[in-house]
């Protein structure tokens, strides 16, 4: 163990992992040195899963620049006004409580507001209030768009203490945030072009162009109606979920031979027009098995995840629902066929065809998988991982450490420990949300980036650092020192190889 | 016609016996299968309580609380007795909304039977049944059998829907209607049962046998909204 | 043959432009309610030539965003807007009056083929808040230094008296923003004192306890050497702008002069008289000249009941000046000034050579000055004392930095981090260039310092920031 001792000292700044690379060597032929992307803890082996998102960055490049992969392309659907003939009147039926004041303290105070608008200023979206009672609001912010996008100048934010207004001109929609919290523009922008998508998940962006191009005044919650509670969640996922911040998704610990027992059932459980096959617990990812050639965006992964976590109507029968994966495709429809294995259980089986008219098709794919699992006994040890789907912070044996979150970059996926006591409350779990955030902006600053980032606090200390390879989070007890910080830092990413084929998923299949 | 015999199948598992059950006696018969399959579909505009109306008959129980929109469509399975015989009803639970109008047009021409819900205490999803009805005939199947139920006859106090409009509207559509209570269960086993009978009758009806009549069936058989409140 | 390719030859034409002023306009809501009348709520607008229809367009904006705030904040107004293409900053210093800065985002041209225009690429995040914010207020506090509030204006002579005033200082004062080297010095508006030993501290409250009494006129004394602050009679706040005033815009002003009359030992016209290089700054510049002037330049300082109007003299001998200020209600005379140059003039050069001589000795002490490997920025919010090793030379026109800008910024980002939550705390961050930034704030003191250790890691910059703590601070930070 002569090597382990000498590599422990190493600096963790010095980009060059000596424990990584030694197993790296295993893992590996090229005889490359040094911790290069896809050779960090939690790198898949084959190829990845995801489309390789440059976190971050890619979250602002537009959506129509997105290479438009035309494969699974359908025609769009797009809305002729004899389709409408049936209309909802039952805005007022939805049950959520939004009849506030919106001139009341407590509405102004809440900690972030996001407001959708067409281009004509009318509203779409409020997440607090009613759209009626916010009309002129809404009109003035998009007055206030309008007035600049007149000098040839594009509005982006409003500044006063505590408080900012953040605008995201999408066309046909205006997306305004008005935050309380400490977040950066950045951040801000990247939760409403989120919301963003999410209307466009639902609705596709060709219909959206469609349908404004035909009548500019054209009240879009006529088509959305009911679909509210996707975004409430979505805003409300954003505060607490790692996975969006870091874009990327966490899966359920599992050894690795029966993760792989379930990747190959779901895997020979194929359709011709299966695209995306997800197997979920909860919000963890068991499994996910792809065409060849076509990538999932982690944007449109927690779109998924987002539709299947808000939505207690899939739990018993199986649902079948038009979806848009707008980092995919912007202009049509894929089909997702989503049931639970059984009632009561957190496995939930997403199957993403591109034919409207493949219900039976996927349900039949559903049941020749479960025969395989069942079959190769890897159900039972499924069940057996869902009883521990997280693991306490303490496994790692670094006392100081209260919590952390790893993303290995090639793989699109990252681990976290659950929440300690100190941060089991919801509204701790935000506050270090929030400090994560805050980490994440001052290292992906847009011009400014910075290799890491400590900070010693009075309520903790944090340490975040960011290679080609992987993004690191972590929080430490106030009293830890900066050595004990650093010898962390070796002593986890150690323990993460270690444990990196329960944690993340080696080996993605494809069909 | 040719569509439904396919439905006759036997390829689907023997479901669990109910107590009492003489199902026994029609598997026994060899020429005959074991169990009829059917598939029924629930439409109507959004939050009239499709999905609840169809949980009241699937499980007995009542879904109260926050609203939950479905979403898309939504696939489930019951086997009910009728006249002896194991009937599988697929029930395809459909979302109001007008954006997955696309996805349920396209099961619709599956569908043997339809309910088609409106909401006693909401005008305009009783208005919108013309449109639906409509719709529901161009792209449904010719024979369909389509029932239409005004739902939520248990909150009599905020009725709007008068119970004679929508035996009107049923009438000149000539379709049965009767109202239902999801909350209560009032009505709920009927519309699925009566359905059920009729399209056994279709399905299994010998040249000389009496023709079912749906109508009648349903008259002899439902409890009027009113019984709830008094009793 | 000299062969170019064509990416090199798109380098050389590119061109980078660094932020500039765009506008700045200070206007009144309350002074043209009705349609029409919107002009009448602008009282100053830079550039002036700009189009009646486009100042009450931007105008109209200012109010809209402001408005639109308070949907939202009622009690926190609107401080910035950001656009692709600019920032603005308002400031509302007096109720109603707001002022509005108008800074171009720094812009990058990228030529284009085929006659193409060019590609203007903004770079968006290179502004920081706070600095422009503080800029705008520092604006204020140097129009009410030398003009009071704009709401003494209005009493004095209405609306007329305010814009004239205000066209008349803000023409000049504009001039002298140089917006592309404003940075995290401008935030904390600081002063920074002279070190010195107490024995020399000593004759020099001695001197200025002296003054006060032979003049019995003098109301409040200032006393700097090298531009930096040894004695102040004067309330922090107006001391600070007081301060920026004297080391942005006179002395610098005065400094060739200055230099000149080193060479040449005295004075010409003093030398067979008393041995001294004292000379007014402000005031008349020479005494025996029979038309000279006894008129000094007229400061507002806050006092209890308001504020309050004194004459400014500004008096150096050598490095060392000192400043008087007398209730502008008497009339300053010849007989005065020569009473105050014959009195101040000899013992202001004597105790200038004091302290020179005093430094260098201190400076011999503590070994010579060798290039360290870090820079640092220092500041007390309680004293308003700072200190910087990163700026060169600070001058009318440029503050000269030793690192790179970017640098800087991060500085500045830390800064904010600082200021959002009331309680100590440090960070320390690796730049992309491998740079070490560390800050560190405590009770009210905040420091920054800048390492070229690019092999160091967290625990050796942790080292030598305690060290330097330990020599330039007296520990006075809170070390783990």
């Amino acid at each position: 163990m002569d090597g382990e001792t000498a590599t422990g000292t190493e600096s963790w700044e010095d980009c060059m992992l000596a424990p990584v690379d030694r197993l790296r060597l295993e893992r590996a032929d090229s005889p490359t040195p040094g911790l290069v992307e896809g050779t960090e803890p939690g790198a898949g082996q084959r190829s990845a899963m995801f489309v390789q998102a440059q976190s971050f960055e890619d979250l602002t490049s537009e959506a129509e620049e997105e290479a438009q992969r035309s494969a699974a392309e359908e025609n769009p659907e797009g809305p002729d006004e004899g389709e409408y003939k049936v209309q909802n009147h039952d805005f007022s039926s939805d049950s959520r409580t939004k009849e506030e004041d919106v001139s009341s303290e407590a509405w102004r105070s809440h900690k972030k507001h996001v407001f959708v608008l067409s281009e004509a200023g009318k509203p779409i979206y409020t997440r607090y209030g009613t759209e009626e009672a916010l009309s002129s609001t809404m009109g003035v912010m998009m007055a206030l768009v309008s007035f600049v996008e007149a000098e040839k100048n594009i509005i982006r934010s409003i500044h006063a203490d505590g408080c900012k207004v953040v605008f995201l001109t999408k066309s046909p929609l205006v997306l305004v945030g008005v935050s309380r919290t400490s977040q950066s523009d950045k951040e801000l922008l990247r939760e409403l072009q989120y919301i963003y998508y999410q209307i466009v998940s639902l609705l596709t962006l060709t219909q959206l162009n469609h349908i404004f191009q035909n009548k500019q005044n054209y009240d879009l919650r006529r088509l959305l109606a009911g679909s509210e509670y996707l975004t409430d969640n979505l805003l409300h996922r954003l505060e607490r979920d790692p996975g969006l911040l870091l874009s990327a998704v966490t899966c359920l610990p599992l050894a690795s031979c029966s993760r792989d027992a379930v990747s190959s059932s779901l895997q020979a459980a194929k359709a011709k027009n299966l695209v995306f096959s997800i197997l979920l617990a909860g919000d963890r990812l068991v499994t996910l098995i792809r065409k060849k050639d076509q990538f999932l965006h982690h944007i449109d992964l927690h779109l998924v995840l987002n539709l299947v976590g808000s939505s207690s109507s899939f739990r018993e029968g199986e649902g079948w629902t038009p979806i848009c994966l707008p980092k995919f495709n912007t202009s049509g429809f894929f089909h997702a066929h989503i049931s639970y294995l059984e009632p009561a259980s957190e496995l939930c089986l997403i199957l993403v065809s591109t034919d409207r008219e493949d219900f039976f098709n996927m349900s039949d794919c559903k049941q020749r998988f479960l025969e395989r699992l069942s079959k190769r006994c890897a159900y039972q040890s499924l069940k057996e991982a869902l009883k521990c789907p997280t693991y306490p912070v303490s496994q790692v044996g670094i006392p100081d450490l209260r919590h952390f979150l790893y993303k290995s970059k090639s793989s699109g996926l990252y681990t976290s420990p659950e929440f300690p006591d100190v941060y089991r409350s919801g509204q701790e779990q935000e506050r270090l949300m929030g400090l994560y955030q805050d980490l994440h902006s001052c290292l992906h600053h847009p011009t400014r980036p910075l290799r890491s980032f400590y900070r010693c606090g009075e309520t903790e200390n944090l340490l975040a650092w960011v290679t080609s390879g992987f993004e690191l989070y972590l929080c430490f007890s106030p009293l830890a020192s900066k050595a004990s910080a650093v010898a962390a830092v070796n002593k986890l990413l150690k323990w993460i190889r270690k444990e990196e084929d329960r944690l993340f998923i080696l080996s993605p299949l494809t069909y | 016609m040719t569509v439904f015999n396919q439905l006759l199948s036997n390829e689907l598992p023997v479901q669990p016996m109910m107590p009492g059950s003489v199902s026994s006696s029609v598997t026994c018969c060899p020429f005959f299968p074991r169990v009829v399959l059917l598939q029924v579909m629930l439409l109507g505009d959004s939050a009239v309580g499709k999905t609840c109306v169809l949980v009241r008959f699937k499980d007995g129980a009542f879904l109260g609380g926050n609203f939950i929109a479905t979403v898309g469509i939504d696939f489930r399975n019951k086997v009910v007795d009728v006249d002896n015989l194991k009937v599988k009803l697929q029930i395809w639970d459909t979302a109001g909304q007008e954006r997955f109008r696309s996805v349920t047009h396209a099961y619709y021409r599956d569908a043997q039977a339809l309910l088609l819900l409106y909401d006693i205490t909401n005008k305009p999803s009783f208005d919108n049944i013309r449109a639906w009805l409509t719709e529901i005939h161009e792209y449904a199947q010719r024979d369909v059998v389509i029932m239409l139920l005004g739902n939520k006859s248990d909150m009599a106090a905020e009725r709007v829907v008068k119970m004679e409009d929508g035996e009107k509207l049923a009438k000149e559509y000539g379709v049965p209607f009767m109202e239902t209570s999801a909350k209560t269960g009032g009505n709920v086993e009927l519309a699925f049962l009566a359905i059920a009978k009729e399209l056994k009758h279709r399905a299994t009806q010998q040249p000389n046998e009496p023709k079912f009549k749906i109508h009648d069936y349903i008259e002899s058989q439902k409890q009027k909204s009113g019984c709830c409140s008094l009793g | 043959m000299l062969m170019i390719s064509p990416k090199m030859a798109s380098g050389v034409q590119e061109k980078q432009y660094t932020p500039c002023l765009l506008s700045f306009f200070i206007y009144n809501p309350t002074f043209g309610p009705r349609e029409g009348e919107e002009e009448k709520k602008i009282l100053f607008y830079h550039p002036s030539a700009v189009e009646k229809n486009e100042k009450i367009r931007n105008v109209g904006l200012c109010e809209a965003i402001v408005q639109f705030t308070r949907t939202f904040c009622p009690t926190k107004p609107a401080k910035s807007l950001h656009t692709q293409k600019n920032r603005q900053f308002f400031f509302e210093p007096e109720e109603n009056f707001w002022m509005v800065m108008v800074v171009r985002n720094p812009m990058i041209e990228k030529p284009n083929k085929d006659g193409k225009p060019p590609t203007i690429e903004y770079q968006e995040e290179e502004i920081l808040d706070t600095v422009y914010g503080a800029v705008v207020r520092q604006c204020y506090c140097m129009y009410k230094l030398f003009n009071s509030t704009f709401g003494r204006a209005m009493e004095a002579g209405g609306v007329e008296l305010l814009i004239q005033k205000l066209e008349k200082f803000f023409y000049r004062y504009l001039q002298t923003l140089h917006l592309q080297s404003c940075d995290l010095l401008d935030v904390f508006g600081g002063i920074s004192f002279f070190p010195l030993d107490k024995m020399t501290y000593l004759k020099i409250q001695s001197f200025v306890n002296q003054v006060e009494e032979r003049l019995s006129l003098i109301k409040y004394t200032a006393f700097l050497y090298n531009d930096q602050l040894i004695w102040s009679g004067l309330e922090q706040d107006d001391m600070r702008i007081l301060y920026k005033y004297l080391t942005t815009s006179l002395f610098p002003r005065h400094s060739e002069p200055e230099l000149a009359g080193r060479d040449s030992p005295l004075r010409p016209e003093v030398a067979g008289n008393l041995l001294h290089y004292g000379r007014f700054l402000t005031g008349p510049t020479n005494l025996k000249d029979p038309e000279a002037k006894f008129r000094f330049p007229k400061i507002f300082i806050s006092a209890v009941d308001g504020y309050e109007e004194l004459h400014l003299i500004v008096y150096k001998a050598m490095s060392a000046a000192a400043c008087f200020m007398i209730s502008a209600s008497v009339e300053l005379t010849r007989q005065f000034c020569e009473q105050l140059d014959s009195l101040v003039g000899p013992q202001l050069t004597l105790l200038a050579s004091d302290i020179c001589e005093q430094f260098t000795i201190n400076r011999r002490i503590s070994g010579p000055e060798k290039e360290p490997q870090f820079k640092f920025i220092y500041f007390n919010h309680m004293n308003l004392a700072e200190k910087s090793t990163i700026h060169m030379r600070k001058t009318a026109s440029v503050c000269l930095t030793s690192v790179h800008p970017d640098l800087m910024k991060i500085l500045g980002d830390i800064n904010c981090d600082f200021a959002r939550v009331d309680e100590d705390e440090e960070i320390i961050v690796k730049a992309m260039t491998d740079y070490w930034v560390v800050g560190k704030k405590s009770d009210q003191r905040e420091l920054y310092v800048i390492l070229n250790q690019k092999n160091a890691n967290l625990i050796e910059v942790n080292e030598e920031v305690k060290r330097l703590c330990a020599t330039q601070f007296n520990n006075i930070f809170f070390l783990d």
